[in-house]
């Protein structure tokens, strides 16, 4: 082994390496984790709000004449629509990982509209059964239930627990699975559909519908009535979220940067302790570019072993974080992200850019005798 | 090999009390030999050695090596003219305190080939410490570091041996011993040493002694 070689570096210094490398691990370690809990509330809006919407829009007028008849008539005529439901709905909450609440949607319809709303949200009973027509039951998806600490044959409602949002009792029959985080129960037979339409009725679009429908019931419905439309909920989320978020990638940003720093600098300090080894390189005649190179070989080899290390007890890690944290707070979770994982990977190249700039200033100022000569 | 012109060499040039540690120095150093630059602390030898080695900026004149002008030569020039032609051995003997002594002494040509390696080899039995080849130099005395520092120098076959004060660390019966090492490396190359100690000049064709910054007298042998 060349003595010179990066190969017998590693050899030699195997402790500082590991040091180095686990600095680097728990980092990305950091990094990533921070980044997917931050996903994770994005995912938890997307699959309470954005998802349902993308199938259906409601519209709701809660005054005594109701939705007029000839608004009724437009929607149904028009070429996006593939079917309207009346719907009476309750509000629950869910906490997100953040500690702050998301209003759930609970919807009621009859029997036939709900097996429709279960294909068209592509959810599936995994646990239970529907609930009865008129019983006081509930089929809710299975995230809602692990967030509130809930499980089939529970009983919720504020009559249970008062900071409960839904009215009186109901109990839970049916647990959900899917990708729209909802819960629904089944009004009685006799319940006419066009009487309960007047005040509250959902509208599913057709296939490749979507921006169709949002666009023209934008244009259609009164700013007295309320409208919930994909598009709407889109921009209110962005705009609730907007302080929320920037709070959260200033945290990442300044968690990122201080992290490449300290990393950038302690290898820097690693390399300044070698001083008077790369004074005597240069005085035997180790051109500054092929020192450099030899120090950015090691530096980079650390950062690889770290980013490893780090991959690994990350992936371990949010197996832990899985059942303990996500699994109990019914949280949805995604184990590689992308975003998360470039932001890890910035890390490692911050922590490269932090250290062989300073290398290579150092390299260029090193005076070579005062240095051997004097260890100055 | 080395001719000097007009040399001079000035610290803190721009300000109002510059140091002059070279004077107007004019030179010429070749042939295989053994070369001695003398003279007391803060007299400029070591100056003088380092300017010739390439590893300080002159002021003003020139020094060529081997008809080339150093001044002209670019840093990376500068870099190869030093591994290819020149060996060092500092007063400090820099060693690199996780390789070994062999690896050491490889160093200047990084390479574990068959012939360095008995070469090393070679270099530290003539100077008594072959059987160290495998310590780090943490496990070493300052006598024996100073000896990895020599091998080190000579492992290459440098065409000039540039030494800074290379016996200080000895006692006598060592520095006798080193002595006759770089003696009979100068019958094919030239050796270049700074000393304040005559004593190990004994065999040296040449010897020059410097004073404030200047030549003094240049010495002569057989």
């Amino acid at each position: 082994m060349k003595p010179l070689s990066t190969l017998n570096y590693f050899k030699k210094n195997i402790k500082k390496i590991l040091i180095l490398s686990t600095s680097i691990g728990f980092a990305i370690l950091f990094i990533y984790i921070l980044s997917v809990t931050i996903k994770t509330v994005d995912l938890s809006q997307e699959l309470i709000d954005s998802n349902p919407t993308e199938h259906f829009s409601i519209i709701i007028d809660r005054t005594p004449e109701g939705i007029p008849d000839e608004i009724i008539d437009e929607i149904l005529q028009h070429p996006s629509t593939e079917r309207t439901i009346g719907i009476r709905y309750v509000n629950t909450y869910y906490t997100h990982l953040m500690g702050g609440t998301m209003g759930v949607g609970i919807w009621f319809l009859n029997e036939v509209d709900s097996l429709y709303l279960l294909d068209k949200l592509q959810l599936q009973i995994k646990e239970g059964r529907l609930p009865q027509p008129g019983a006081k039951e509930l089929a809710l998806h299975e995230l809602l239930l692990q967030n509130k600490g809930l499980r089939l044959g529970d009983k919720i409602g504020n009559s249970i627990i008062s900071t409960e949002w839904i009215p009186g009792s109901y109990e839970i029959v049916g647990v959900l699975e899917g990708e729209s985080i909802t819960g629904f129960g089944v009004l009685e037979p006799d319940v006419d559909d066009e009487l309960l339409m007047k005040n509250m009725m959902m509208i599913f679009h057709k296939d490749g519908k979507l921006d169709d429908s949002n666009r023209f019931l934008n244009e259609l419905i009164p700013k007295e009535m309320s409208l919930i439309t994909n598009k709407n909920v889109k921009e209110m989320m962005e705009e609730n979220n907007r302080a929320l978020y920037s709070v959260l990638n200033i945290t990442l940003i300044v968690a990122i940067f201080v992290l490449s720093v300290t990393i950038g600098n302690s290898t820097y300090l690693q390399f300044f302790e070698r001083k008077k080894e790369y004074a005597l390189l240069r005085a035997l005649g180790f051109s500054r570019g092929w020192i450099f190179g030899k120090a950015f070989r090691e530096i980079a080899i650390t950062s690889l072993v770290g980013l490893l290390f780090g991959v690994v007890l990350t992936g371990i890690v949010l197996v832990l974080f899985i059942f303990l944290v996500f699994a109990k707070t019914g949280a949805p979770f995604q184990l590689f992200d992308l975003r998360a994982f470039i932001n890890s990977l910035t890390i490692v190249a911050s922590a490269l850019i932090f250290c062989l700039i300073p290398v290579w200033i150092f390299l260029g100022k090193i005076n070579v005798i005062e240095t051997i000569e004097r260890g100055e | 090999m080395f001719t000097c012109r007009n040399l001079y060499l000035i610290y803190d040039e721009k300000k109002s009390d510059p140091t002059y540690a070279l004077k107007d120095i004019n030179l010429e150093l070749s042939g295989n030999k053994l070369i001695g630059i003398m003279g007391p602390s803060g007299s400029g030898k070591s100056s003088l050695l380092y300017a010739l080695a390439s590893l300080k900026d002159i002021t003003s004149g020139s020094i060529t090596y081997n008809g080339q002008p150093i001044s002209s030569m670019g840093a990376g020039e500068r870099a190869l003219m030093r591994k290819e032609d020149f060996g060092f051995i500092f007063q400090r003997h820099f060693l690199i305190e996780y390789l070994t002594v062999l690896q050491n002494v490889l160093t200047p040509v990084n390479s574990v080939s068959k012939d360095l390696v008995n070469r090393a080899m070679e270099l530290l039995e003539k100077l008594s410490i072959g059987h160290l080849a495998n310590k780090k130099p943490a496990e070493l005395s300052v006598g024996q570091r100073q000896r990895v520092a020599i091998a080190r120098a000579l492992i290459s076959k440098p065409k000039v041996i540039f030494g800074d004060e290379i016996t200080a660390s000895l006692d006598h019966t060592s520095a006798k011993e080193v002595m006759a090492v770089l003696n009979e490396y100068k019958k094919e190359h030239l050796v270049i040493i700074v000393t304040h100690d005559p004593t190990i000049l004994v065999g040296a064709e040449e010897i020059v002694h410097i004073w404030d910054g200047t030549i003094s007298k240049i010495e002569k042998k057989g």
